[in-house]
């Protein structure tokens, strides 16, 4: 059986705050945040690479 | 236009990120789990969880009558039985949404079991996961313009501690 619900940008926004209100409490929740964050930056610039290298790169003569 | 999911994220595939080059709009998922079930017999032993790309969580419902808002990390969310989904939006616009599509499954259906649903503290609804299977759809209008990381939390709640919840994935997408 399957279920919908949709969420509005209001009730999106408020629970966003709500959880800044958590994180001045929580330091180990920044660190969990630092940790996503470093994992997106690596995949992003791993990414980058790959599609230069794929598509050659006439700066450094692939 | 078929729909192409951003992520598609599980046990053995806990971060899944849509990139595709700067300046296009993409989401990335990280799957979490808290307080999670095994034990040594079919479903809910390691192995079969593994081997069915499947988490199972119980032992420490929440009361189905406690739909108040998260209010404190440790409490309601670390030392209770959730799963959360991260997602980092990037490139995103306000008029974008995100439909994200869970998969759960219920392996003791005799204990009724209850997912609820919050995005960041904000408890959204309550559905109860009845059959072996079930799917349950969100759609999140973004927040904004830009780039924001979105936090959603399904936490088990049941009267017996007994019940249990499976998930067995969740993919993310952008209207």
């Amino acid at each position: 059986m399957g279920k919908f619900v949709h969420v509005t940008a209001d009730r999106v926004r408020n629970g966003m705050r709500g959880l800044e209100k958590l994180t001045e409490k929580d330091e180990a929740w920044q660190a969990e945040l630092k940790e996503f964050v470093e994992v997106e930056i690596r995949h992003r610039e791993q990414w980058d690479a790959e599609q230069r290298f794929s598509y050659g790169d006439p700066g450094k003569g692939v | 236009m078929a729909l192409v999911p951003e992520f598609s994220v599980s046990a053995v595939n806990p971060y899944v990120s849509g990139y595709s080059g700067s300046g296009t709009p993409y989401l990335s998922g990280y799957l979490l789990s808290y307080g999670g079930f095994t034990s040594y017999y079919s479903p809910y032993s390691i192995d079969a969880q593994h081997s069915g790309d499947e988490l199972i969580i119980g032992y420490d419902p929440v009361d189905p009558a406690d739909e108040s808002d998260l209010a404190s990390y440790n409490d309601d969310v670390y030392r209770r039985c959730v799963f959360r989904l991260v997602v980092g939006a990037d490139d995103v616009r306000a008029d974008h949404q995100f439909l994200f599509v869970f998969g759960f499954t219920n392996p003791v259906t005799f204990y009724p079991a209850v997912a609820q649903f919050f995005v960041g503290t904000e408890w959204i609804r309550s559905d109860p996961i009845d059959d072996p299977t079930e799917t349950v759809a969100l759609l999140v209008d973004s927040p904004g313009d830009g780039s924001t990381f979105l936090n959603i939390f399904v936490r088990l709640a049941a009267e017996s501690q007994y019940a249990r919840i499976g998930l067995t994935g969740i993919e993310g997408f952008i209207l």
